[in-house]
C-alpha cells in the first residue's frame, strides 16, 4: 500500500490550493460548512468511481480518443448516481443533489483521470481518489469556515454571538470567496516556503 | 538580496518633497472639510474619522511588522491619509467598528496585498468604501440629518436620518406617479428635492445637507484643492476635466442648467475630483493621461448617476478608471530622448 | 484508415454501453423520482392550506406580464368532508438572482392562507431573508387584515420590504398579486369545481345569459363551444374586473372566463 498516493492530495498536491483545479465549484458552494462538506463528499465518491473505472479500462482505451472516452464514462457515472440518489434517497438528494451537476464540470475528476488513473493501478488510483477528495473537502471547509462565520454569522448553521447581528455580507458573496481563497493560498505558499523569506 | 540595501520609493533626487511631506500636506488640505463635517454632523463625524484612521494604521502596522518584517514606518502618513479619505466617503452615522474595519480592510486588501506604498492599483480609500458598501449596505446608506443630535456612538435615535439630495432625486425620477403630480402642479423634480429636504443652493455649497461625512462641504473642499494646486501636489487637469465632464454631460442629458449645476455640486464629486482622482500612485503619469483619466471618471459617474442603480457613482468611476491607468500610461508616456521604436530597431539590425 | 475504424468502433461500443446503462437507470428511477417530487409538492400544498386532505387540479387560462396567453395550474383543496378550503398554486416572480418559486395558498374569500418558498436564487444573507424574518412578518400582515395591499411600503403598500433587498421584496409581492389575480379571474370556474369536486369541468353549457356579478360586465367573451375537446377561447381581457368573490358556490353563468379543459394544457 502506497500511503504517499493517499496523503499527497491533502497537502502537498492539494487540488484547490496547489493544483488549482475545481475552483469554480469551490467558490460557488463554500458559502457554508454544510455545503462544503456536501460538495466534498459528493465529489469524493464520484472521483472514487471514475478513477477506479478508468484505471480498469485504461489498457484497452486507444490513446487518441482517451479524453472523449473519459468524459463519456464520467458523465454516465455521475448521471447514474444523481438519478439513483433522487429515486432511492430523496433526503440525501435534496441536500447533495444540487452539487451533482456541478461535479460533472469539476475539472478535478477529469484532471485525475488524465493525470493519474490512466497511468496507475486500480489500487493506487483509489488511494489517489480518496486523498484528492479529502484535500478538496478540507480546502472547501477551510474557505467555508471564514465565509460562513464572517459572512452569515453562523457556524454550521448555529448563530455565532456578536457577528450574527451584523455579518459582513461581502464574505458570502463572490468577491468574499475570492478574497478568502487568495489569502488562504498565500498563507499556504508562505508555510510551504518555510514560513520566512 | 542584501539586508542593507534600502529601497525607497521615488523620486530619488534630493528635493524637499518627501512622501511624508506630501501625505501630511494632503491631510492638512482636508482639515477645512473636516471642520465642516464636525459642524454639520457633530461628534459622530469625529468618532468615525478617528476609527477609520486607527483601522488603517493598525492594518499598516500589522502587515509591516508580521509579513514584511520591516521597521514599522507609520510616520509617512500614507495610512493616516487613507483612513481619513475612507472616513470622508462614508456616512457619519456609520457604527464605529465598521469604520475601523473599513480602514483596516482598505489598507490590507487595497494596498498591502499589492506590495505596499506605491504598488497598489486601486485607491485604497475607495476599495475600503466599496467593501463596506457590499458588506453592510444598510449602515452605508443610512445618512445623518444635518444638525441632528445623534450621540457619539451607539444606535441612532429616531428621526435623525435624512436622504441625500442625489438619492431623493433618483427616487423622485423613478416614481411616475409623483412625477405626474409634480408636473400637474408645475414643480420641477429639483424644486421638489430642495423642498423635501429643506435645502437650497447655499446648503449645497456650505455642506448642510445629508451625505457622506466629508463630501458635503463643497467650498471647504475647493479650498483644500486650491491649496494642493498652489503647493503643486496636484495639477488642474484631472479635477477640471472630471468636474467639466459631469457638468457638461448632465447639461447635455437634462438640457437644464439648474440640473447640471445640481449634479456638479452634489454627492462626492468634489472630494473625488480633488483628492481621489489625483492620488499619485493610482492615476496616470502624464498630463494627457490626466485629461483622459478625468474624462473617464466624469463619464462613468454620469453613467451611474443617470442609468445605474446607485444614486452616486464617483467611487466606482474612480475605481474603474484606476484599472485603466496602465493602459493609459502605455499610450501616453512619451518616449525618452534617443529611444527608438522596437520595430525600427529591427529594421536597422 | 484501419486505425480510424478501430477507434470509431471503440467509441461506438463505449457510447452504446453508456446509453444502455442510462436507459436502464432512467427506467428504474423515473417513476420513483416523479413520485418523490409529487410528495414534496403535496407536503408544501398541505402546509400552505392547512386542513386540506385532497387536491383537484384545475388549469386556468391567464395572461403573463407581456400579455401573452398562459396557463396556470391550480390545485383546489378539500377537507375530508369534501368542503372546499381554497386554492394552491406555484407562482414564480423574477427576483434579483432568478425566479423565486413560491407556493401560495388562498382561501375561498381571497385571503392568504399560507405561503412557502420552494426555491430561490437570491443573494445569500440579503434576499434570502425572504424565507426568514420577512415571511413570518408577511404572513402576520396578510392574515391580520383583509384586504391587504401586496406592495412594499415604498410603493404605497402594506408590506415591510427587507432593508437593502427591495428588489427581492418587490418580486415576492408581485408573485402574490399575480396569484391572487389568477384566482380572481378564474373565480367562476373555481366555484363551479368547488361545488362539484371531482367532476370534469364543463367549460361551456351556458344557460342563463345574465351575469350575477354587480360589477360592470366584462367585454362579451365569445361563447365557448360546449365540446371539451375544442381549443379554448381567446384569453380574458386582463383589465376586465374580476367577478366579486362570493361565499356560496353560484350556478355557473356566462360570460365565463375562458378555461382550458382539464388536461388540455399539459
Amino acid at each position: 500500500m502506497n500511503t504517499k498516493e493517499l496523503t499527497k492530495g491533502i497537502w502537498a498536491e492539494n487540488p484547490i490550493f496547489v493544483i488549482m483545479l475545481g475552483c469554480c465549484p469551490a467558490l460557488a458552494v463554500s458559502t457554508s460548512l454544510a455545503n462544503a462538506f456536501g460538495m466534498g463528499i459528493a465529489a469524493t465518491f464520484v472521483l472514487l468511481g471514475s478513477n477506479l473505472i478508468i484505471s480498469l479500462i485504461r489498457a484497452s482505451v486507444p490513446d487518441k480518443i482517451r479524453i472523449p472516452v473519459y468524459i463519456v464514462v464520467i458523465a454516465t457515472f455521475v448521471t447514474m448516481i444523481d438519478k439513483f440518489m433522487a429515486a432511492f434517497t430523496p433526503a440525501l438528494s435534496a441536500s447533495l443533489g444540487i452539487f451533482i451537476p456541478l461535479i460533472v464540470v469539476n475539472c478535478i475528476i477529469l484532471g485525475r483521470a488524465e493525470a493519474f488513473a490512466n497511468k496507475n493501478t486500480p489500487q493506487d488510483s483509489i488511494l489517489d481518489a480518496i486523498g484528492m477528495g479529502l484535500g478538496f473537502t478540507i480546502a472547501l471547509a477551510m474557505i467555508a469556515v471564514f465565509r460562513e462565520v464572517l459572512g452569515d454569522g453562523k457556524f454550521f448553521g448555529i448563530p455565532v454571538p456578536l457577528i450574527k447581528d451584523d455579518p459582513c455580507l461581502l464574505m458570502i458573496m463572490a468577491p468574499g470567496g475570492f478574497f478568502v481563497f487568495g489569502l488562504l493560498m498565500a498563507w499556504k505558499k508562505h508555510l510551504a516556503a518555510g514560513g520566512a523569506k | 538580496m542584501s539586508e542593507k540595501l534600502l529601497v525607497t520609493v521615488g523620486p530619488h533626487h534630493h528635493a524637499p518633497d518627501t512622501v511624508a511631506r506630501i501625505m501630511w500636506e494632503v491631510t492638512l488640505a482636508l482639515v477645512p472639510a473636516f471642520l465642516i463635517s464636525l459642524y454639520v454632523f457633530g461628534g459622530r463625524a469625529f468618532v468615525v474619522t478617528l476609527c477609520g484612521v486607527l483601522g488603517a494604521v493598525a492594518g499598516e502596522a500589522l502587515v509591516q511588522a508580521v509579513f514584511q518584517k520591516k521597521p514599522v514606518t507609520l510616520a509617512d502618513g500614507s495610512a493616516v491619509l487613507t483612513g481619513v479619505l475612507m472616513a470622508f466617503s462614508v456616512p457619519a452615522a456609520l457604527p464605529w467598528w465598521t469604520a475601523f474595519l473599513g480602514g483596516f480592510a482598505g489598507i490590507i486588501l487595497g494596498k498591502q496585498c499589492f506590495g505596499g506604498l506605491g504598488q497598489n492599483i486601486f485607491n485604497p480609500a475607495h476599495i475600503a468604501r466599496a467593501i463596506l458598501l457590499a458588506s453592510w449596505p444598510v449602515y452605508m446608506t443610512t445618512w445623518l440629518k444635518p444638525g441632528a443630535a445623534a450621540g457619539l456612538i451607539g444606535p441612532l435615535p429616531d428621526g435623525v436620518t435624512a436622504a441625500t439630495p442625489l438619492g431623493l432625486m433618483k427616487e423622485t425620477l423613478r416614481n411616475p406617479d409623483l412625477l405626474n403630480s409634480l408636473a400637474a402642479s408645475g414643480t420641477t423634480a429639483l424644486q421638489h428635492t430642495f423642498h423635501e429636504l429643506q435645502i437650497g443652493w447655499g446648503s449645497l455649497l456650505t455642506g448642510t445637507i445629508g451625505g457622506s461625512l466629508g463630501e458635503t462641504g463643497k467650498l471647504a473642499l475647493l479650498l483644500g484643492g486650491l491649496f494642493l494646486l498652489i503647493r503643486r501636489h496636484i495639477t488642474w487637469h484631472t479635477p477640471a476635466t472630471m468636474l467639466g465632464t459631469v457638468f457638461l454631460g448632465s447639461l447635455l442629458i437634462t438640457r437644464d442648467p439648474q440640473m447640471a449645476l445640481f449634479h456638479l455640486l452634489s454627492g462626492g464629486l468634489f472630494l473625488g475630483a480633488f483628492f481621489m482622482a489625483t492620488d499619485m500612485v493610482t492615476t496616470p503619469m502624464t498630463k494627457v493621461g490626466h485629461l483622459i483619466f478625468g474624462f473617464g471618471c466624469g463619464a462613468i459617474t454620469l453613467l451611474i448617476r443617470f442609468k445605474g442603480g446607485y444614486p452616486e457613482g464617483v467611487c466606482y468611476s474612480i475605481l474603474i478608471m484606476n484599472a485603466f491607468v496602465p493602459l493609459i500610461d502605455k499610450f501616453t508616456v512619451p518616449r525618452r530622448f534617443g529611444e527608438v521604436r522596437a520595430p525600427a530597431q529591427e529594421v536597422k539590425a | 484508415m484501419n486505425d480510424l475504424i478501430q477507434t470509431g468502433k471503440y467509441l461506438l461500443i463505449i457510447s452504446a454501453i453508456a446509453g444502455l446503462l442510462l436507459a436502464f437507470t432512467e427506467m428504474v428511477t423515473a417513476p420513483r423520482i416523479a413520485e418523490n417530487n409529487r410528495l414534496v409538492l403535496e407536503k408544501a400544498r398541505r402546509e400552505v392550506l392547512p386542513g386540506a386532505e385532497r387536491f383537484d387540479t384545475l388549469d386556468l387560462a391567464t395572461t403573463d406580464d407581456a400579455g401573452h396567453p398562459a396557463t396556470r395550474s391550480l390545485s383546489l383543496g378539500f377537507d375530508a368532508q369534501g368542503k372546499f378550503l381554497g386554492t394552491v398554486q406555484t407562482v414564480s416572480p423574477k427576483g434579483y438572482g432568478g425566479p423565486i418559486d413560491i407556493v401560495l395558498g388562498l382561501k375561498p374569500d381571497g385571503a392568504v392562507s399560507g405561503v412557502k418558498i420552494q426555491s430561490m436564487r437570491e443573494t445569500p444573507g440579503l434576499g434570502t431573508k425572504l424565507a426568514e424574518g420577512f415571511l413570518d412578518k408577511f404572513l402576520e400582515v396578510a392574515r391580520a387584515g383583509h384586504p391587504v395591499k401586496f406592495f412594499v411600503k415604498k410603493d404605497g403598500g402594506d408590506i415591510d420590504a427587507i432593508t437593502a433587498a427591495t428588489i427581492s421584496s418587490r418580486a415576492f409581492c408581485k408573485g402574490i398579486r399575480d396569484g391572487i389575480k389568477v384566482v380572481q379571474e378564474g373565480q367562476t370556474l373555481i366555484q363551479q369545481r368547488a361545488a362539484a369536486p371531482g367532476a370534469t369541468p364543463l367549460p361551456g353549457p351556458a344557460t342563463t345569459p345574465v351575469a350575477p356579478s354587480p360589477a360592470p360586465a366584462p367585454a362579451p367573451a365569445p361563447v365557448v363551444p360546449p365540446a371539451p375537446s375544442v381549443p379554448p377561447a381567446p384569453p380574458a381581457d386582463p383589465e376586465s374586473p374580476p367577478p366579486a368573490p362570493t361565499v356560496a358556490p353560484e350556478p355557473p353563468a356566462p360570460p365565463l372566463p375562458p378555461a382550458i379543459p382539464q388536461g388540455g394544457g399539459q
